[in-house]
């Protein structure tokens, strides 16, 4: 909680300058009577009710007090708003709310149980179908809207975490192979239907059912063996199959199924041996960043004529120092630049590849937490946006450096500063400040969100900081 | 050497909008404004100059209402140091050859030696009001432009123009001219903070049409159309036919039977 103290002045400085932005963030850790102080400027207009009512960042606590607004236009586009609290949804669906804003309650993820039960859907099929879509929508209710759902609105139901294997058994006697492949693909699937989807004369089922968590291993090697290409190259994801009946596939006519074991845990080391050799680029990509893969192999797709292929090695978290090394001096770019991101980049990499000026190189070591704070600050002056944002997004990016940012001329990078952790209290006040109303409220938002202004994190200040004058 | 830079403060509507009681545009409830994003390259194209020379001036003006100098102040934190805004109540929904009479004459009043426009706004998309600036101005005009190579105080200009399939046209066009621009002829920049600051107290004239010297007869005359209605058009009535292959067909023939009048 914010210091009252602080807060009051919060406050104050919001209705001093009528600021909206600043009274939105404010409102959501004020008191009853401040908020009474704020109202007059938040609900200042419509246009501004309406812009907050749809505001991805607007706080709950505004939304709430805009769910009481008379006007329908704006207690819709509450209902609509996917940060609606539970209750504010309770009483949006309640005595004269209209239709579209039942469908809006109806569809919402917030939505509380009781609600979804009692809306009238049987009276308003958009309101039906909205339910259908909702994965909250307990199992007697799924139950009963399947008596008359269309068949679009099945599928939602096939798809509700809450279907169990009653009414997947009701589902899957629809003609509809999709219909059906959504009923193969549920966890609840009964066993019974899982044996007739992997008969199935449809791909589409049998390949949902290979992509089904809980589709045993018995179903999993049978599908490995599948006409289709699809069917087998989902199948090969299961986790269940065992690695020893991997290594047919590796040799599989279709690309997709390869390139979908390339990315498989636990591969055998004869089946990666034959995976590094693959013909198709993607299958040694996707092998290249997976975990499982050892030196030696990792040695050779790096050498790989394919850059992404070397940039996938690059980004294995198994890549040794003296491959990193190796990578660092790689003719591409964008190869180097994978280098760059990794925390664990070699010291002698970091500081060949921190004199860089090519913009992804110097983006990733701008995110890099051991770049040097000189660096740092070169990055963080340049003239390119997405560079200087690259700083902002490093959490070990200290206070002296950020404080360097506090003016950059992009508003979306200064609203992502607000965010980082260095940045003093202080520092977020002088933003509170800044032309643009997003930053502004961003940096409110995250003064509140800290209680009160304080020292940085110890690891990422700098020596000159100074502490709040709080 | 001057550039003049009309620009526009453009109309954004809500998702669920509704219209005036008069039925001649939107409710403005349900209006945000922004700037038109073509006018930031026709800007952006006139500072550049400006800065890669001595002794060219950059004016952005507007034709608006008091909230449309907003853009003005938006032009000035990136650069320049004065602008030029024109209102009078009677404008309100005035065309674009009649904005285009104002804009020329604000051309004439400070002497410019060339003005940009973007080639269009976002929210009407006539596309003509710099086309009618030359014409009032009786000059030379290039439109969609997306290459420029102008020396301040040159004869000539020239011109680069994207066409259908990629195809560039070049050509050169006497100077003084105007130029609409096209999105992508360059990369417009943000203003700094401190330009912002500083765009606050940077002198914006106001003037009326009188004050430029045209007179509401003036610009009656050049109104080239009338607003006669805005509506929603209805909603179409397309349905997505499901089921089986069979279900379809039966669905389809009933639809057919409709229409013809025998269900």
């Amino acid at each position: 909680m914010m210091p009252v103290d602080a807060l009051a002045r919060v406050v104050a400085n919001a209705v001093q300058r009528a600021d909206p932005f600043l009274a939105a963030a404010a409102y959501a850790a004020a008191g009853e009577q401040d908020r009474g102080r704020l109202e007059p400027i938040l609900l200042a207009s419509y246009r501004l009710k309406r812009q907050f009512a749809e505001a991805p960042f607007a706080p709950p606590e505004v939304l709430r007090r805009l769910a009481a607004e008379p006007d329908r236009k704006i207690r819709l586009k509450v209902a609509r708003h996917p940060a609606t609290p539970p209750e504010v949804l309770r009483q949006l669906a309640g005595e004269g709310a209209c239709v579209e804003t039942l469908e809006a309650v109806a569809r919402h993820r917030n939505a509380p149980t009781e609600v979804l039960e009692g809306m009238p859907w049987r009276e308003h099929p958009g309101v039906r179908d909205a339910l259908c879509s909702n994965p909250r929508a307990p199992l007697a209710l799924l139950r009963a809207l399947a008596e008359c759902a269309p068949l679009a609105a099945l599928k939602g139901i096939a798809n509700s975490p809450n279907a169990d294997a009653g009414l997947l058994a009701r589902l899957w006697e629809s003609p509809d192979p999709y219909l059906r492949a959504q009923v193969a693909a549920h966890r609840n699937c009964p066993p019974a239907i899982m044996e007739a989807a992997e008969r199935d004369p449809e791909p589409a089922v049998r390949r949902m059912l290979a992509a089904n968590p809980a589709a045993s291993m018995q179903t999993l090697l049978g599908l490995l063996g599948d006409e289709a290409a699809e069917v087998r190259a989902a199948a090969v994801q299961g986790a269940s199959v065992p690695a020893e009946e991997l290594s047919d596939l590796a040799a599989d006519p279709s690309s997709q199924v390869r390139r979908t074991e390339a990315r498989r845990a636990a591969l055998p080391a004869a089946v990666v041996e034959r995976l590094a050799c693959d013909p198709d680029a993607w299958v040694r990509r996707w092998l290249g960043r997976n975990r499982c893969v050892q030196e030696p192999v990792l040695a050779r797709l790096a050498a790989d004529a394919e850059l992404e292929v070397r940039r996938a090695v690059s980004r294995n978290p198994g890549c040794t120092p003296a491959l990193l090394d190796r990578l660092a001096a790689d003719p591409a770019a964008w190869v180097r630049a994978g280098v760059a991101l990794r925390p664990d980049i070699p010291a002698g990499a970091l500081a060949r590849l921190s004199a860089e000026e090519d913009p992804d190189v110097a983006s990733a070591i701008g995110r890099n937490p051991n770049t040097a704070r000189e660096v740092l600050l070169r990055i963080a002056a340049s003239g390119n946006a997405d560079l200087r944002r690259a700083v902002i997004l490093n959490r070990a990016a200290p206070r002296e450096v950020l404080r360097t940012l506090m003016e950059d001329p992009y508003p979306l990078n200064r609203v992502m500063l607000t965010e980082h952790p260095a940045l003093a209290g202080e520092d977020l006040e002088i933003l509170t400040e800044d032309p643009d109303p997003h930053v502004r409220f961003a940096a409110l938002r995250a003064l509140i969100r800290r209680g009160r202004p304080e020292r940085p994190a110890a690891a990422a200040d700098d020596s000159s900081s100074t502490t709040n004058p709080e | 050497m001057k550039i003049l830079v009309p620009v526009k403060q453009v109309a954004v509507l809500d998702e669920d909008f509704e219209l005036r009681d008069d039925g001649l545009d939107a409710d403005p409830d349900f209006i945000d404004h922004e700037s038109n994003e073509w006018d930031d390259y026709s800007y952006e194209t006139a500072l550049q100059i400006m800065e890669a020379h001595s002794g060219v001036e950059v004016v952005p003006m507007t034709v608006g209402p008091e909230e449309a100098e907003e853009s003005l102040r938006r032009c000035l934190a990136k650069g320049g140091e004065r602008a030029v805004r024109v209102w009078d109540d009677a404008l309100a929904g005035a065309g674009p050859a009649t904005i285009a009479k104002l804009i020329a004459a604000v051309a004439r009043r400070e002497g410019a030696d060339m003005v940009f426009a973007g080639t269009l706004s976002a929210d009407h998309s006539f596309a003509m009001t710099g086309i009618c600036v030359a014409a009032e101005l009786a000059w030379p005009h290039v439109a969609v432009v997306t290459h420029l190579e102008y020396e301040p105080g040159a004869a000539k200009a020239t011109v680069q123009r994207e066409l259908e399939g990629g195809l560039v046209e070049k050509l050169t066009v006497d100077c003084p001219a105007v130029l609409t621009i096209q999105l992508g002829i360059n990369q417009p920049r943000y203003a700094s903070l401190r330009g912002v600051k500083q765009a606050k107290e940077k002198p914006v004239d106001e003037l009326t049409p009188a004050d430029l010297g045209v007179s509401g007869e003036d610009l009656a005359a050049s109104a080239c159309f009338r607003l006669r209605r805005m509506f929603k058009p209805a909603k179409g009535q397309a349905e997505l036919i499901e089921g089986t292959a069979a279900e379809q067909a039966a669905r389809l023939a009933t639809i057919i039977k409709e229409l013809k009048g025998a269900a």
